[in-house]
């Protein structure tokens, strides 16, 4: 694993989960250095990742151990990054 | 009775007539169009409207003392006896049923507060030819506000085989939209404020098209959501610009995640993304901790400042040419050890069980998106404070590793529940405009105050104290951002707006202004606002980038007594002033 390429949430979630290499427990944005090429596309379906909008950088899977390992390795991935919660900026009122 | 079909409103007062209730019903009856009332000899009735399914004939609807205006399609009005309401939910040709509402003679202040009404009776610009995408909590489709100009509903909540863009959810069309509800309310409103077409309280961009995203708010939902919206766009062959009122804190604050980088990919010529700046203007959730070698500082944390226990997070950067390790304290004196960088060839996290509480904290060495260092540190409380009566205050330690490690770590406190503070003398107020907020290429709004008071739907008045009429609202999220970059870009009207309000939503009583608008506040307020005044420039020339409606909103933005293009934290480059664009 490239440690270096996921981001900080993502490693805390990895050293909580347990040892289930092929269990799909990681929801994770992949950013690329480029849109894929098809062998990098074949490479990112093999992982798991289902749906890779045409020509984005930037896609979405839920992976597990092992894919997060191959796809840091690649030179083409710049980073994973765990998926968080956003909230709505309004409605409450601040009293 | 199908009570699903009913306005909350109309099944609360068909409930209040079952259990004879006539004072209550009698105080309303003013403003929702209920009539005979007091009057033994006659049924109590309702003026409503009717949504109806397309080509719908209502011919054999019938009842005693049931009026129908036959003219309209979709919609139609009726006066109906409260005895007669189970008929009509009935049918199957009746989808949904509303109480009327009083028209208020003005238009709201937001407007013409800055200039819109001057802009749009000059130029006739409606948004025409426009699509506007809202990724939000949905939208409801039933409003009469978007009528007709709904083209798709991706709702990221339904069971569905989802878009190209995502493997999940439903896209909905024509008639099927209304499969989608907006329960929570915030969605509708910020379309109304965006596209809403309403003689009252009307939207700036009324004969746009309309998108809207319900989503899930996580990330991969709101990335896709605009790439969705933009790709919808394309397909039209339609300038687009996307609001997005919505944000978080887990990012560097550089715009350099992954989020934000998204987003920046999709803008472009006729195409433009609004962001709200954020809502923590007066909330604790910042810290610039001063790092001098190896001397420790120490930085109180409060999980929840109600009390409650609840899990929080500790988000934290500085500059590459430091390194700095990092411990938490829990509230009975328990530390952790202090965890220095740890290399990229092993899990960075590392986790730590104290008496009061499992800690884990990662310290990569690097970050492959911006190249700083970050420190995340999630805390899970265990048990309540010690002292009863006291704030259980957890402490992050900070340290250099060596004597010359020096800098500034710049670290956000984030909680589920937004509860969750710093305390003492190392709290900032700036820097708080996070992703998608943060993103270069989008044009981030503050909100600026211009209604605090207002009439509910009970005729009763409220006011807004914590807002100065026509100053920035103190909650509205400062900037700049992490690396210097100037955010938030503009100001707009964010509080107190009247806008569309779901039928599905529930909010406060005295924030209803009718069965038809609620009264909100927020740069969730502002930032469609902001939207709606830039799909009219797109309207009026396509082909406009982020920089160039940027350079636009500047040009005609100032703070009070002061000179277009000054910037400051709060406010931007100031008020738009939509009346010389």
């Amino acid at each position: 694993m490239d440690y270096g390429k996921l981001d900080a949430p993502l490693a805390v979630r990895l050293a909580a989960t347990a040892d289930d290499d092929e269990a799909r427990d990681f929801p994770v944005v992949i950013r690329l250095t480029a849109p894929p090429s098809a062998e990098q596309l074949a490479t990112l379906k093999a992982a798991g990742v289902s749906r890779v909008p045409e020509g984005r950088r930037t896609m979405s899977a839920d992976l597990s151990r092992r894919d997060l390992e191959r796809l840091s390795a690649e030179p083409w991935v710049l980073a994973l990054s765990l998926s968080v919660q956003r909230r709505p900026f309004g409605g409450e009122q601040s009293r | 009775m199908e009570y699903r079909k009913l306005a909350p409103s109309l099944a609360a007062a068909y409930e209040r007539y079952r259990q004879d209730d006539v004072s209550s019903l009698r105080r309303q009856s003013a403003s929702l169009g209920w009539v005979s009332v007091d009057e033994p000899a006659k049924p109590t009735r309702a003026v409503v409207s009717l949504i109806c399914t397309p080509g719908a004939t209502l011919d054999k609807v019938g009842y005693e003392g049931l009026e129908i205006n036959r003219g309209g399609d979709r919609i139609r009005t009726a006066i109906v006896p409260f005895d007669g309401l189970e008929t009509l939910a009935e049918h199957h040709e009746i989808e949904r049923i509303v109480s009327a509402h009083l028209m208020r003679p003005y238009l709201d202040a937001a407007r013409t507060s800055v200039g819109l009404d001057s802009f749009q009776n000059t130029t006739s610009l409606t948004g025409k030819d426009v699509l506007v995408g809202i990724v939000d909590t949905g939208i409801d489709p039933h409003h009469p506000a978007f009528t007709g100009r709904i083209e798709r509903i991706w709702d990221q909540t339904l069971h569905g085989p989802g878009v190209p863009e995502g493997a999940y959810g439903m896209e909905l069309k024509g008639s099927h939209i209304t499969q989608s509800r907006d329960t929570e309310g915030h969605g509708s409103h910020v379309s109304g404020i965006f596209a809403g077409a309403d003689s009252t309280y009307g939207g700036v961009a009324p004969d746009a098209r309309i998108v809207a995203v319900k989503t899930n708010f996580l990330d991969p939902g709101i990335i896709a959501g605009v790439q969705y919206v933009f790709r919808i766009g394309q397909e039209m062959g339609l300038p687009t610009v996307v609001n997005l009122s919505l944000g978080g804190h887990y990012d560097p604050h550089d715009g350099s995640d992954s989020m934000s980088q998204a987003i920046d990919d999709e803008t472009g010529p006729g195409r433009i993304v609004c962001c709200a700046a954020g809502n923590e203007g007066t909330d604790d959730i910042h810290a610039r901790v001063p790092v001098d070698g190896t001397a420790v500082k120490s930085l109180p944390c409060i999980p929840d400042i109600k009390g409650r226990r609840h899990d929080f997070m500790l988000n934290g950067w500085y500059a590459t040419d430091s390194r700095f390790e990092v411990a938490v304290a829990a509230p009975s004196g328990h530390s952790t050890e202090f965890q220095p960088l740890l290399p990229t060839t092993q899990n960075p996290a590392g986790t730590y069980d104290l008496p009061d509480g499992k800690v884990e904290i990662a310290t990569p060495e690097t970050n492959s998106l911006n190249n700083d260092r970050n420190f995340f540190i999630m805390v899970r409380p265990e048990r309540r404070s010690l002292s009863p009566g006291l704030l259980p205050t957890w402490q992050l330690l900070i340290r250099g590793s060596g004597a010359s490690d020096r800098g500034t770590a710049d670290v956000w406190i984030l909680d589920t529940s937004g509860h969750a503070r710093f305390n003492g003398p190392m709290t900032s107020d700036d820097m708080k405009i996070g992703s998608p907020g943060c993103a270069s290429s989008v044009i981030t709004v503050a909100a600026y105050a211009t209604k605090t008071t207002w009439e509910d739907i009970d005729h009763d008045q409220f006011s807004a104290p914590w807002l100065r009429l026509h100053d920035i609202a103190d909650f509205s999220s400062e900037g700049p951002l992490r690396d210097g970059a100037r955010k938030p870009d503009v100001t707009a009207p964010g509080a107190m707006v009247v806008s569309s309000l779901s039928q599905d939503s529930e909010p406060d009583r005295e924030l209803t202004l009718d069965t038809a608008h609620v009264a909100l506040q927020g740069t969730s307020m502002a930032s469609p606002f902001l939207a709606g005044v830039c799909a009219l420039l797109l309207e009026r020339d396509n082909n406009l980038d982020p920089a160039r409606v940027k350079k636009i909103l500047k040009d005609h933005s100032a703070r009070p007594h002061s000179h277009a293009g000054e910037f400051d934290q709060k406010w931007g480059y100031g008020l738009i002033d939509a009346a010389g664009l």
